[in-house]
């Protein structure tokens, strides 16, 4: 297997594609914090202030530094799907993965070897990305606040995610002899995923949140009528407008069990918690998500008026870092080991002609 | 298995379907070990199908295929089947070094060695991908050589190519049977180059062997037949016979002799026993006739 390690990571080296996808890791992340600074300049700027003259808050620096680094998750995969079917695929058009099993190579170690060495790749190009974006910060000013180091290990996560979508660009590649579809199929699933985590993510709240919600809204209302704030026929009208299965409606019920079981989520979780630092100001949400994201976003409709530091005290609008990590690296590798296996079976009993 | 064996495959009762078309049907032949052992059937016989299954990359229906050598060693097995399997945007020398690596052997100056010994050794920075069909071919030779293989294993290795390459591509494969003891399989549509190659063939027909015969043992059974014409047979027949040829004379006193001779010898021989020849039609059966005689019709394969 070592032998087949060796042959694999030499290819990666003379590949193109590998290195025109590293190239991208370096710049694309950097260009992209050269532009926040633009933008940030330009803004300082309009209002008559320099911005060697402001010192941005570190809550900001925590959220830029995070929007950054982590946006691997959501411009990689196109470029991961194409490089991964395209890698792969030369293994069937050019013969090489029967020239394996001739050798006598055993078909489970080939798929292993295959598997592994374009996991590797991608988790290299997402670490080039990351320090990408933490030098890009750098240079363009902006400064860099990994939250004491905490930052590396969400951000390590979100790789086991990303290669949790990479198994299944493999594994297509791998059942497939035609390059073409795979290539079709990976693309077509990179881009629902990325734009589907993004919804999934806004159905994130679990129903006990929802409930926690609710009642709370009841005692705003009751207080806000006490103060002749609005009438009772508003409080009422509210309350019915806006119930439980406003939350929980048809869009919930489909999306939050995706939202459960696949890891698609990751990004919106952990943008959601630095978003509520962002406006919250509130440290103590740091190493939190925030699940009240969703609700706060909708509390001017409702006219609740709630702010992030109203749900403090709400245990169900919290989840720890550490036991979202868990529960994130749980799905992924269960992804990666259902995918991978399932891809196995197949091409143990693939025809390799 | 033991080095004792003296054959390096036997194939015994291998079937294959796809659905409900049968492939192979129960096919049965034993390739002798430091043989070039050739597979001769029309398109569809079920040729390449069984290379496959010895290669690895079938499994059969039923049956079973032994091998006389230990065949899970890496490297103990070289084949090309159909098209040569190399990477298209490397180097004639980078796809030997990727198949050395794949075997675990050290990188060294025996690969420039393979290069020269397929011809290949100037083609530099020149993509595989960019090779004609002939270079290829060599090319995935040499990959399938890579480890000194006891058995390599090629369907239709000259398939496409030219006269040349042909010439190369034959005396490649016997310099590797004679220099390096390796055993051939091969199967080819051009039975005149086959039969300047093989010591073994084994005829297959509708994914059956339906004979197997040693390179001598076809020429015994074909080669140069003639038919002399002669005033007084009987009296030719004891000339011919004492020149070595296997003889007969039919009820239209026609004489048939099988085998080779010197023309000029026999004249000689004919004239001074007093033995007038009026006219000779000589027929030479080659390994094309002679399987057409065996599987009926035209031959395709």
């Amino acid at each position: 297997m070592g032998n087949l390690f060796k042959c694999e990571f030499k290819r990666l080296t003379k590949s193109v594609f590998f290195w025109i996808i590293t190239g991208f890791s370096v710049v694309w992340p950097i260009l992209t914090a050269v532009f926040y600074r633009a933008i940030l300049t330009l803004t300082f700027t309009e209002n008559g202030i320099g911005f060697e003259d402001v010192a941005l808050p570190k809550e900001v620096i925590m959220y830029m530094t995070w929007m950054i680094a982590v946006s691997f998750i959501t411009e990689l995969p196109k470029f991961s799907a194409l490089f991964t079917c395209l890698h792969l695929g030369r293994e069937y058009s050019d013969g090489i993965v029967r020239n394996k099993v001739i050798a006598g190579h055993s078909r489970t170690k080939i798929y292993l070897v295959y598997s592994l060495t374009i996991l590797a790749a991608n988790a290299f190009f997402c670490v080039v990305y990351i320090f990408s974006a933490i030098f890009g910060l750098w240079i363009s000013g902006l400064g860099v606040n990994l939250n004491g180091g905490e930052m590396f290990i969400r951000l390590g996560v979100g790789i086991v995610v990303f290669l949790s979508m990479v198994t299944i660009f493999s594994t297509l590649a791998l059942i497939f002899r035609r390059r073409a579809l795979p290539i079709i199929l990976s693309i077509i699933i990179a881009m629902i995923a990325s734009t589907s985590a993004l919804v999934i993510g806004y159905f994130n709240m679990p129903s006990k949140a929802v409930n926690d919600y609710i009642e709370m809204r009841s005692e705003r209302y009751e207080e806000m009528v006490d103060h002749g704030l609005i009438s009772q026929k508003t409080a009422n009208d509210l309350e019915e407008k806006y119930d439980r299965d406003h939350y929980l409606g048809l869009g919930w019920k489909i999306f939050h069990p995706v939202y459960v079981i696949t890891p698609m989520g990751f990004e919106s979780d952990y943008q959601a918690a630095t978003t509520g630092v962002l406006f919250g100001a509130d440290l103590e949400y740091t190493d939190e998500i925030d699940f009240s994201d969703n609700f706060v976003s909708n509390s001017y409709e409702d006219m609740s008026m709630f702010e992030h530091k109203d749900f403090k005290r709400v245990k169900s609008m919290h989840m720890s870092y550490s036991e979202l990590n868990l529960i994130y690296l749980a799905k992924s590798f269960f992804y990666i080991l259902l995918i991978g296996g399932w891809g196995l079976f197949i091409f143990r009993k693939k025809n390799l002609f | 298995m033991s080095e004792t064996n003296d054959y390096v495959i036997k194939v015994s009762n291998v079937s294959k379907d796809y659905g409900r078309h049968h492939i192979l049907d129960s096919m049965n032949f034993t390739v002798p070990k430091g043989s070039i052992f050739g597979l001769v059937g029309r398109n569809g016989a079920g040729k390449t199908t069984i290379m496959r299954i010895i290669s690895g990359l079938q499994k059969p229906t039923a049956g079973t295929v032994e091998y006389g050598f230990d065949h899970k060693k890496l490297g103990n097995v070289g084949a090309l089947v159909e098209l040569p399997s190399i990477y298209s945007n490397q180097t004639a020398r980078d796809n030997l070094i990727f198949q050395y690596m794949n075997l675990g052997l050290k990188i060294d100056d025996s690969i420039d060695k393979s290069l020269e010994f397929v011809g290949l050794a100037n083609t530099g920075n020149k993509k595989a991908g960019k090779f004609s069909l002939g270079m290829r071919q060599r090319l995935g030779i040499a990959m399938a050589m890579a480890g000194n293989p006891e058995v390599l294993i090629l369907d239709e290795p000259i398939n496409g190519l030219d006269p040349q390459g042909i010439i190369l591509i034959r005396d490649l494969l016997i310099r590797l049977n004679q220099e390096k003891g390796v055993t051939i399989i091969i199967s080819s549509h051009i039975l005149s180059e086959l039969s300047k190659l093989a010591t073994d063939f084994a005829f297959v027909e509708s994914g059956k062997v339906v004979k197997e015969i040693t390179a001598d043992d076809l020429e015994n059974a074909g080669g140069l037949e003639t038919e002399f014409y002669s005033g007084t047979p009987e009296q030719l027949l004891p000339v011919l016979n004492a020149m070595g040829l296997r003889t007969k004379i039919d009820n239209d006193g026609i004489v048939y002799a099988k085998g080779y001779y010197n023309l000029t010898e026999v004249v000689m021989a004919a004239n001074a026993a007093g033995v007038n020849i009026a006219r000779v039609v000589t027929k030479e059966t080659d390994l094309e006739t002679y399987f057409v005689k065996l599987v009926g019709g035209e031959s395709n394969g």
